[in-house]
Parts: C-alpha cells; sequence; structure tokens
C-alpha cells in the first residue's frame, strides 16, 4: 500500500529526510517515531501528495507520486500535524465539505459516509457544534472524522494524540484501531506506549534517517549489542546438591549462549541467546546435570522508550 | 478499495467555493466592511459628490439630476479597500491556521481551489455592490429620468472592475503570511493604481501613459462608468481577473511544494 524508496527531500541546505526506504502492507498499523525535526512529518507531507520528494521513489495505494499525486489523494486520509481545522465551521458542515472534496458527489452516499466517520470518530451528538467550541479532545476526533470519510485505504495520521490526556488518548487509539483491520495506517507519534499499544510495526527516523524498521516485538525483546534475546533466568542448588553457586562461565559456556553474566541476586542471571530453542534444551541439561531447581526463565522485554532513545544516541554519534 | 480520483474540476471548483463563502458569511468582516462601504457610498452619493478629478460631479440633493455618476466615480477607490477585506484571509487564513496542508490533501482538481476561493469572494462582493447601489438607482428612477442602460453598463463594469481587484486581493493574500499585511498591501496597490490615474496628467510621459493604463480611470471611468462599452476595456478586466487568478495558483504551489 506504500512504498518508498531511497526518499531525499532538501530544505535549501538541510536536509529533511535522506535515504528513506520501507513499506507497508494492507492491514498493518505502523508506528512512525523520531525526535523533533526528524523528519516524520517531511515524509508524511510527501506521502499524502502534499510536498514532492527531491529523490526517490513514492507510491502510495498503487499510485507513483507526484505524477498520480491526484488518484493517491482520492485513497488517502491525512491528519496533519497540530490538527488544523477550519474553525468556524459547524461540525456537519466541515465534514460535508471533506466529503465533497473527496469527489463523494451523491447526497446519500455523502451522507451515508459522514454518519459513519463520525460514528468511528466518536462524535455522535456533535454535528451542531461549532469546531472552535469544542474541547481538544473533541477537536482531535473531528480531524480523525474528516480524514475518515469516504473511508479511504491509506490513513496517515500526525500525531494525533498529542496534547490530549490519557483517557482521551486512549480512545482514539481503539478508534483507530478499530478503522486499520482491513487497511494501512501510518502513526507518527512521540508517545512511546502508544506505538507498543497499538501497533504492529515502528518505523524510527533520527536526523532524516531511518534507524529502525522491525516489529515492535522483535525491537523490544532484542539485544541492544549483540541482536539476541535477552533471558532471564534464576536457578537454585537442590540442598546438599553441589559445591556452591553456579558461574555465569557456566551458562555463557552453553551452545546457542552468546554471552551470560550474573545479575549480583544469588542465582540470578542475564543471558543472551542467539539460538534461543537451543538454549532451553541446553539449560535443561545443565540443571539435570548440576540438580539446579530452574526457578524463572522470562524473556526481558525492553520499553520502546529506552530502544528509541538508545538508536537514536547511536544515529546521531554517528551523523557527521 | 475505493475507486475514486476525486470530484471534476467543477464539482471541486464549488466545493471550495461554498466552503469559502460559508466562511466569509460567518465572519465579521463582510459585515462591517459592508456596512462602512454602504454608509459611504450613499453618504458620499447625497453629500459630497465626486468633487475631485476631470470628471467632477456635484451631490444628489445639489445637483438635482437622475444620475449614478457619482456612485460610479466613487466605486474605485472604495473597491480599493473593500475587495482587500474580503480576500485577506482567502490563503493567509488558511496558511497562518494550517488549514492549507489539509485544502491540500483532498483530491480537489488542480486550479480549483484558487478559482473556488475566487468566485465567493467576487460573489460577496457582487452582491455588496448590488446592495448598496441598486437602491440608489431605485431612487433615481423615482425621481427623474435615469438612463437605465448607462446605469446598467456601470453597475455591470463595477461588478467587473470588483473581480478584477478581488483576483489581485486574493494574489496579495497568497503572497502575505497574515491577513493584516495583506490587507495592507492589497489596499496599497489598489490605491496606487486609483491615484495614478488621478495624478498621469501631472506626470511625465512614459510614466503618466503606465500609470494611466493601468488605472480605473483608463478601463472603468472614462468608459464603462458611462455606459460606453468597450471591448478593449473589458478584455483587459479580464485578463487582469486571469493572471492573477493563475500567479496566485502558482503563489500556493510553489509554497505548497517549497
Amino acid at each position: 500500500m506504500i512504498r518508498v524508496q531511497n526518499l531525499q527531500r532538501s530544505y535549501g541546505d538541510h536536509v529533511a529526510v535522506s535515504g528513506v526506504s520501507f513499506e507497508i502492507e494492507r492491514g498493518e498499523i505502523v508506528g512512525f517515531l523520531g525526535p523533533n525535526g526528524a523528519g516524520k512529518s517531511t515524509t508524511m507531507r510527501i506521502l499524502a501528495g502534499i510536498s514532492n520528494a527531491d529523490l526517490g521513489l513514492v507510491e502510495v495505494a498503487g499510485f507513483r507520486l507526484p505524477g498520480e499525486g491526484l488518484a493517491a489523494r482520492g485513497r488517502v486520509g491525512y491528519l496533519p500535524e497540530h490538527t488544523p481545522l477550519y474553525a468556524s465551521m459547524r461540525v456537519d458542515r466541515f465534514l460535508e465539505f471533506a466529503a465533497r472534496a473527496r469527489g463523494l458527489i451523491g447526497r446519500r452516499e455523502r451522507a451515508r459516509s459522514i454518519s459513519v466517520a463520525m460514528d468511528r470518530a466518536g462524535l455522535e451528538g456533535f454535528e451542531r457544534h461549532r469546531v472552535q467550541d469544542l474541547s481538544k479532545g473533541y477537536k482531535q476526533r473531528v480531524g480523525l472524522a474528516q480524514a475518515l470519510v469516504g473511508e479511504p485505504d491509506v490513513l496517515l495520521l500526525d500525531e494525533p494524540t498529542s496534547g490530549l490526556d490519557p483517557l482521551e488518548g486512549r480512545r482514539l487509539r481503539e478508534r483507530i484501531a478499530e478503522y486499520a483491520r482491513n487497511r494501512t495506517v501510518l502513526l507518527s507519534t512521540h508517545v512511546l506506549p502508544e506505538v507498543e499499544a497499538l501497533c504492529h510495526r515502528a518505523l524510527m527516523l533520527v536526523a532524516g534517517r531511518l534507524v529502525a524498521d522491525g516489529q515492535v516485538e522483535q525491537l523490544t525483546g532484542r539485544d541492544s549489542d549483540s541482536g539476541g534475546t535477552p533471558w532471564r533466568v534464576e536457578l537454585l542448588a537442590e540442598e546438599g546438591s553441589g559445591p556452591g553457586p553456579l558461574p555465569a562461565d557456566a551458562l555463557s559456556g552453553l551452545a546457542g549462549v552468546k554471552h551470560a553474566e550474573a545479575t549480583g541476586a544469588p542465582g540470578l542471571f542475564r543471558v543472551v541467546a542467539d539460538d534461543s530453542a537451543r538454549f532451553a534444551l541446553e539449560l535443561n541439561r545443565l540443571c539435570r546435570d548440576r540438580q539446579l531447581l530452574l526457578i524463572e526463565l522470562a524473556r526481558e522485554r525492553r520499553s520502546l522508550d529506552s530502544v528509541f532513545a538508545e538508536r537514536a544516541a547511536r544515529a546521531l554519534e554517528a551523523t557527521p | 478499495m475505493n475507486d475514486r480520483t476525486g470530484p471534476g474540476f467543477l464539482a471541486s471548483t464549488t466545493t471550495v467555493a461554498r466552503r469559502e463563502l460559508g466562511a466569509l458569511v460567518d465572519s465579521s468582516i463582510p459585515l462591517v466592511s459592508g456596512i462602512a462601504f454602504f454608509v459611504l457610498l450613499h453618504a458620499l452619493f447625497f453629500f459630497a459628490g465626486y468633487p475631485i478629478g476631470r470628471i467632477q460631479a456635484p451631490p444628489f440633493f445639489a445637483g438635482g439630476v437622475a444620475s449614478l455618476q457619482v456612485v460610479f466615480a466613487w466605486l474605485p477607490l472604495l473597491l480599493a479597500f473593500l475587495a482587500p477585506a474580503l480576500t485577506m484571509g482567502s490563503w493567509a487564513d488558511e496558511r497562518r491556521s494550517g488549514t492549507l496542508d489539509l485544502l491540500a490533501s483532498y483530491p480537489l482538481a488542480p486550479g480549483a481551489s484558487v478559482l473556488g476561493k475566487w468566485l465567493a469572494t467576487t460573489a460577496l462582493l457582487a452582491f455588496l455592490i448590488v446592495v448598496a447601489v441598486v437602491p440608489l438607482g431605485v431612487l433615481c428612477v423615482a425621481l427623474g429620468p435615469l438612463d437605465i442602460a448607462v446605469a446598467a453598463t456601470g453597475l455591470l463594469g463595477a461588478l467587473v472592475l470588483g473581480a478584477a481587484c478581488a483576483a489581485l486581493g486574493g494574489f496579495v493574500s497568497a503572497l502575505a503570511g497574515d491577513p493584516l499585511v495583506a490587507f495592507l498591501i492589497g489596499s496599497l496597490v489598489l490605491l496606487a493604481c486609483w491615484l495614478g490615474g488621478m495624478l498621469a496628467p501631472t506626470l511625465p510621459g512614459p510614466v503618466a501613459e503606465l500609470a494611466f493604463a493601468v488605472s480605473p480611470q483608463a478601463h472603468y471611468l472614462d468608459t464603462l462608468a458611462r455606459g460606453v462599452i468597450d471591448l478593449r476595456d473589458v478584455l483587459w478586466l479580464l485578463g487582469a481577473m486571469v493572471t492573477f487568478c493563475v500567479l496566485t495558483h502558482l503563489s500556493v504551489e510553489a509554497r505548497r511544494l517549497r
């Protein structure tokens, strides 16, 4: 649904986006992460057909940009950063405008589409309110509703929950998730837990470059240095079974293990395995041989926060 | 998957025009500037006449002539303020509030946004001109022998002149970052055109020619306002409309893609 290859965009001497490539399939909700000025909004604007790339291939819903921009825009729902809205308009008239602008000419088709969008965005009962009189949360809903009018195949949301209270943010996330079942959503955000809660996959952009692209599970479940899977292992020696505490070396010598270290707490280790299945078998054998009880074997998950901070720091260090 | 490619050019234009007209009606600017225009025009017609320039005319009550010459004589100057007041927010407001990105994200036909906005401001401007001028025409008809053909030509000419002023105002709004700046620049440019026509006789040769050529005196006051239809003037005004609409489109696109 979205294909980007070697995207490049500069503003004067400032390179906003450089060498960015990714693909997003139908049904995926992808989080677009990055610090301020990383190039997220620039990329979103290019995908929405508002701005042009200097170089690279951009394809949205099967249409190449900017050449087939009109056709692509007909299939994209876009909520720009800061949720700009026609404040003096009534909600229903604003959505009516959005529906007409999306080419919904038939009265019935338009009314149905507006009704569905309002329902999905949770705006029932607010039809006759002026946008400027609504709370921030409801304004965000209006922004989402205008993007949903016409049921676009691709939804581009630039920080849709920014400034919302946690409850309102959660509601909006639920609505996005509900809509995205059979469509493609690219969601730019600073709220990392939001990505963990909503997205299948995350793209991280730092200083205009893509520094990470992977399943959220994968990104948070990998050791930062080795790329292996980190495990937390707690072992207890059976009574009268051995000479004393198990050294970490005994674990690092196991097949499938890249690295093992004692954490300081008795019997508690951190193991990074590059072959988790093999490691589990070997650990089992070790326990049997040394008469150890396996108290805990748990995959260690890092927060997306720490993954993001680490990747961003590395990328910034590497940037000349 | 939906199979829409967006509305056609006409539907795109009317969609934008409807929204723009709605926004103008919702705002207090047309009401305030419309009332000021109405009151000023009527006050000048009844009490001041047109005491400046080559074509001088007495006020209605003093002259005792059933004619709208005073009205048409003042219109270019009043339009220099009224048209920019209506157009100042057309693009500057969109850019200031960020809705330009929203507008650009819809699959509207190229150029339809510019045309739609121009049509909306022109329609409102035409409405305000008609509302201000027609009652004076009716009064003249009631009190004396008004030359209807001359009055109708003057009114239609004023509408065309207003449309050209709206096109220029829209272009200035597309260039300016702020509606107030757009109003000031738009008014100054139109005022300069009006003054250029007034002062042309006192200016040196080529400058005088140029000042007169771009003035409302050359294309409205000396012809249409007096009931004379010169196709060259109509084409000149239509050309100004098209030129400024095209320049607006280029300016908006250039800023969007920048």
